[in-house]
């Protein structure tokens, strides 16, 4: 089942996520998209997304730095569509500057993780956002 | 009246007239009389040298004939000058420009009218020209120079702009290369263990290792910029509070040291408390560092009121310095002890020093190689906002 959309450009970045979410067996939520404007194709099923519409996620971590529409594009464009605008963003990137936090808080983000740059912190962080918002946090259903 | 009273009136007129004569010689600023037709009846040396000529050359002519010699239509700007003169009494706001022969100098005039003396009509105007040169070019260098400044602090903000823009660039691009150092190493040591010998693992770990301190050197990189950003958010804080803060987590997370600390008690500013927090730990955490090796640390952080100002100092009895060596210490980048001797980045003393001086104080140290350092700061005279309207 398609839970986690992961936005992300870097594959090396991709990789490292999907090894930390591995261990915790939810690799195969997962799936990856690599910029901004693929993202919004495949939440509001357009393009190589249109048919079969995948299925709404229950989280979608985005990264902020993103070729074609950067993070603050897509955040804006998911939040302006009564269709979307209440799925779960989790906004997660190496900047911890409190202007990028404040900014995404203000457009409407679920909430802001800095990634550490230390391996085992990062996978102590992709668990715990496995944890939450695949099993406790509750969500809509799709088209609600 | 006799001759004899005749002749005293004549010779106090006489003396009048040779004072006023004196006293237009001495005007250095030029002083011309003219009637109705613009003929010149009275003026002074100072008039002339506007035109470089002589007194007896100019009086009885024509003003226009000087006119003529200064720059633009002056003559018609005069006439104009002259009819608002009679109208109105007097005029002020009128410049000529003599010509480049003449100095190019600026002048002002004044002039008012003198309708009668006594019961004779006379319809002169008196004009005042003053040379306003060295005024006019002191006005044109405040124009040049407020212009600079305003190109100056146009490039500084630009500068500023870029500075920020570098600073996140930096927190963006320059991490993620270090993550992906320090993941797949990890993951390498994780899922490879049988293919890799002691050797092999130790190098691995190299790699880690400095990934994350280079990552801490860019965290603490984008601290200091920061520091210089923004405007301070003063308040009043207590040192003391804070050291002892401090100071007990310093202790407690190295129990097994042994230390003794002292702090003055009242030590309250008017400051930043987020960066004389900052200060603080810095400057503690470099003495409980640099005690590290002392059998029993003691670190003293005290005041002492020096020519009417309060001096902070923190004192420890740790390794030390080279004074040789004092003036690297707030440089960034700089250190004075190897880092398999004392971990460190060299950027807390860099950002120590900017805190004090964004505080308008000053920080200085001194050392004894083996016997301890110390380090003396002031903090300026800072005011909370309205502590003006609570004295008053």
């Amino acid at each position: 089942m398609n839970q986690v959309l992961l936005v992300e450009d870097n594959c090396d970045d991709r990789e490292l996520t999907l090894d930390a979410f591995r261990l915790r067996g939810l690799e195969q939520t997962i799936t990856c998209v690599d910029d901004g404007s693929e993202a919004l194709d495949y939440l509001f099923g357009r393009g190589r997304f249109a048919d079969p519409r995948p299925v709404r996620p229950k989280v979608v971590l985005l990264d902020l730095n993103l070729p074609k529409l950067n993070g603050d594009q897509v955040l804006k464009q998911l939040r302006a569509n009564p269709e979307t605008q209440d799925i779960p963003v989790v906004v997660l990137t190496t900047s911890n500057q409190p202007e990028d936090v404040q900014r995404c808080y203000s457009l409407g983000a679920n909430s802001y993780v800095h990634k550490p740059v230390a391996y085992e912190a990062f996978r102590k962080v992709a668990e715990e956002l496995g944890i939450y918002w695949l099993g406790i946090n509750q969500t809509t259903t799709n088209g609600n | 009246m006799d001759d004899l009273n005749r002749r005293s009136e004549f010779e106090a007129t006489q003396r009048t007239v040779r004072f006023f004569e004196a006293l237009l010689r001495a005007s250095t600023d030029g002083v011309v009389i003219t009637d109705t037709t613009q003929n010149i009846i009275v003026t002074n040396e100072a008039f002339c040298t506007y035109f470089n000529q002589q007194r007896q050359e100019v009086i009885e002519t024509s003003l226009f004939n000087c006119l003529e010699m200064l720059e633009g239509n002056a003559a018609r700007r005069w006439v104009d000058f002259d009819r608002r003169t009679r109208l109105e009494g007097q005029a002020s706001d009128i410049e000529f420009q003599t010509s480049t022969d003449a100095g190019g100098k600026y002048l002002s005039v004044n002039a008012s009218l003198l309708d009668r003396i006594g019961d004779e009509e006379v319809g002169v105007v008196i004009s005042i020209w003053r040379d306003i040169t060295s005024h006019k070019e002191a006005e044109a260098r405040v124009i040049r120079l407020n212009g600079e400044l305003g190109q100056q602090l146009a490039t500084v903000k630009a500068l500023n702009q870029e500075l920020e823009s570098f600073t996140h660039s930096v927190s963006h691009d320059l991490r993620s290369p270090l993550r992906h150092l320090d993941g797949f190493s990890h993951i390498l040591a994780r899922d490879y263990p049988d293919r890799l010998d002691e050797r092999g693992r130790h190098h691995l770990e190299r790699i880690r290792v400095n990934a994350l301190r280079t990552n801490q050197l860019i965290d603490e990189l984008l601290q200091l910029s920061r520091l210089t950003r923004g405007e301070l958010n003063l308040a009043l804080v207590d040192l003391s509070d804070l050291a002892r803060e401090q100071l007990l987590d310093l202790q407690q997370s190295n129990s097994q040291r042994r230390a003794e600390v002292h702090v003055d008690h009242g030590m309250r500013v008017v400051g930043d408390q987020r960066l004389l927090r900052s200060l603080l730990e810095n400057l503690l955490g470099n003495a409980w560092k640099y005690t590290g090796k002392t059998e029993i640390a003691r670190i003293r952080f005290t005041v002492a009121r020096v020519e009417g100002e309060r001096v902070f100092t923190i004192l420890d009895n740790g390794v030390g310095f080279n004074m040789n060596y004092a003036d690297k210490l707030f440089a960034p980048f700089q250190r004075l002890h190897g880092e398999a001797e004392f971990e460190g980045t060299g950027i807390g003393l860099a950002t120590v020093q900017r805190i004090v001086l964004r505080h308008g104080g000053r920080i200085w140290a001194e050392a004894t190689p083996g016997q301890g350092a110390g380090f003396h700061f002031t903090l300026g005279d800072n005011h909370l906002p309205n502590d003006k309207e609570d004295c008053e």
